[in-house]
């Protein structure tokens, strides 16, 4: 009895390193995955500035149509709150839905971060510095995206290895 | 009425919107608000100046009226262009933008150059709102003068700033489209450069401009009465406020066209008309058959005199008045 107890108390320690291991190399994937989503977000929102002449809301009602999951949860409550024209200036709007976006989604501050300064330069009357500050967000989440694929497998490795160590560990303190 | 104030609102910053809100006005009466930075707030409301109190009554003192701050007219461009002013750019370059209801927003401040000529207004510091006042039925006194049976003649209305030329023009234009009495409705082209007659907003026009007219919206009068010949073969052309060289070319080419025309221009009289080295052709070669003069004598739009291309006097505005007096 006691050994059946202990075999099924190794199953369960086990299976939550594994879990545990699995949940964050897929939040990676899910990061990597978003990251590329708005990547492209961006390329398509500098497009529609700078050959359709559309506005803000515009823009990223068009935008949502083509994203997927949250990216385009995200950009439908973007584009409506814009359309509502409410007591706030677009850097606000701007700053609030990012950190709505922050928390909804995998990416870390430091994905989210470059999108910020945009919230001071999209919208002026000057097409140009909207392509300019759009190009200087892509080369941020490029560059981000790049280190996440570089570092990505080594990453996985990690969890996977210190998940299972954790749980050895704890089974030998537990028997 | 409702609607009218539902645009305005719609555009205006939190503060000033709560202001107007308590204030009680018609909007249907109110003809402009005007915002200038750290100045008081101003409207124009039944042909009167008011200076605008924080509680929204109108005034006369401007100490007591509400100052305009710096967030006002900030928060006002950004909800005027929908956070978007690079998409106004050419507009912002002439001046102003037109918004949903036809209602017109000049903007003043900074100007950037580029090789001598207007690239962009930034630090814009001074907002006018000018509410959009169709007139219908303006135009229905002048209605049986610009046929000749069946026939729509080459009309020039001639009129100094500010005495209802464009108001009459657009008049005119949803007359002819939609059909006037016995005379069916055709297909009108109007190159509307300056948003004036259409007022369009993403395209779709906020006057009521009739049922058979297009309009091609901010683009070159000269060009765009060719690209509608070339596009739309409308039987009637309308267009306001020609003045350069190239706008006669082209509006001799579309008369040729059997296109009938329907423009407007800067003037007092005829004789003003044939003063201007440019326009003197209209006149002198009989382009035109008939010439409305209109002046601000009675009330803006006051039908002056009404001429055909030899000078004759079709209706004169004086006698119309004392007969009907």
């Amino acid at each position: 009895m006691v050994f059946i107890c202990k075999l099924a108390g190794i199953v369960f320690v086990m299976g939550a390193a594994g879990y545990l291991s699995l949940s964050m190399g897929q939040n990676l994937d899910r990061r990597k995955c978003e990251l590329r989503g708005l990547y492209s977000i961006f390329i398509q929102l500098k497009s529609q500035i700078q050959y359709m002449g559309d506005t803000l809301p515009e823009c990223f009602e068009t935008l949502s149509k083509g994203a997927k999951g949250i990216l385009a949860d995200w950009l439908v409550g973007l584009a409506e709150r814009l359309n509502l024209k409410q007591d706030m200036v677009f850097s606000e709007i701007w700053s609030e839905e990012l950190n709505r976006l922050y928390q909804i989604s995998a990416l870390v501050k430091e994905d989210v971060e470059p999108l910020r300064e945009l919230g001071d330069k999209l919208g002026s009357a000057d097409v140009d510095a909207q392509i300019k500050a759009i190009d200087y967000a892509l080369l941020h989440m490029e560059k981000n995206r790049q280190t996440l694929e570089e570092t990505m497998e080594q990453k996985k490795k990690v969890i996977v290895t210190l998940s299972l160590f954790g749980g050895f560990m704890t089974l030998l303190i537990l028997f | 009425m409702i609607e009218k104030k539902k645009e305005i609102l719609k555009i205006v910053s939190a503060k000033i919107r709560k202001i107007l809100e308590a204030s009680q006005l018609d909007f249907e009466e109110l003809q402009e608000l005007r915002l200038r930075m750290n100045e008081p707030f101003i409207v124009l409301y039944e042909g009167k100046e008011y200076f605008v109190a924080e509680n929204g009554s109108l005034i006369k003192e401007a100490e007591d009226a509400y100052e305009i701050q710096s967030g006002d007219i900030r928060e006002t461009i950004e909800y005027i262009s929908s956070f978007s002013l690079y998409a106004y750019e050419d507009e912002i370059r002439q001046g102003f933008i037109t918004v949903q209801g036809g209602h017109r927003i000049g903007l003043a401040g900074k100007v950037i150059l580029e090789q001598g000529k207007v690239k962009s207004v930034k630090h814009i510091s001074f907002i006018n709102i000018r509410m959009s006042h169709e007139k219908k039925g303006c135009g229905t006194e002048i209605m049986p003068y610009i046929y000749e049976g069946n026939q729509i003649c080459h009309t020039l209305i001639i009129s100094p700033p500010g005495c209802g030329k464009t108001t009459l023009l657009r008049d005119l234009v949803r007359m002819i489209s939609d059909g006037f009495h016995n005379h069916p409705g055709v297909s009108v082209g109007v190159v509307d450069e300056r948003s004036e007659i259409g007022a369009c907003y993403r395209g779709v026009p906020q006057n009521d401009v009739g049922i058979r007219t297009d309009i091609l919206d901010c683009c070159p009068k000269a060009e765009g009465m060719l690209m509608l010949i070339r596009s739309m073969s409308p039987a009637v052309i309308a267009v306001d406020e020609i003045g350069k060289r190239e706008d006669i070319d082209a509006l001799a080419y579309v008369m040729n066209c059997g296109c009938q025309m329907l423009a407007t221009v800067h003037g007092a009289s005829v004789d003003d008309v044939k003063n201007k080295p440019v326009l003197r052709k209209l006149v002198e070669e009989k382009l035109f058959k008939r010439f409305i003069v209109l002046s601000g004598r009675q009330v803006p739009g006051t039908i002056e005199s009404i001429f055909d291309e030899r000078g004759s006097v079709l209706y004169d505005g004086k006698i119309a008045l004392a007969g009907g007096a």
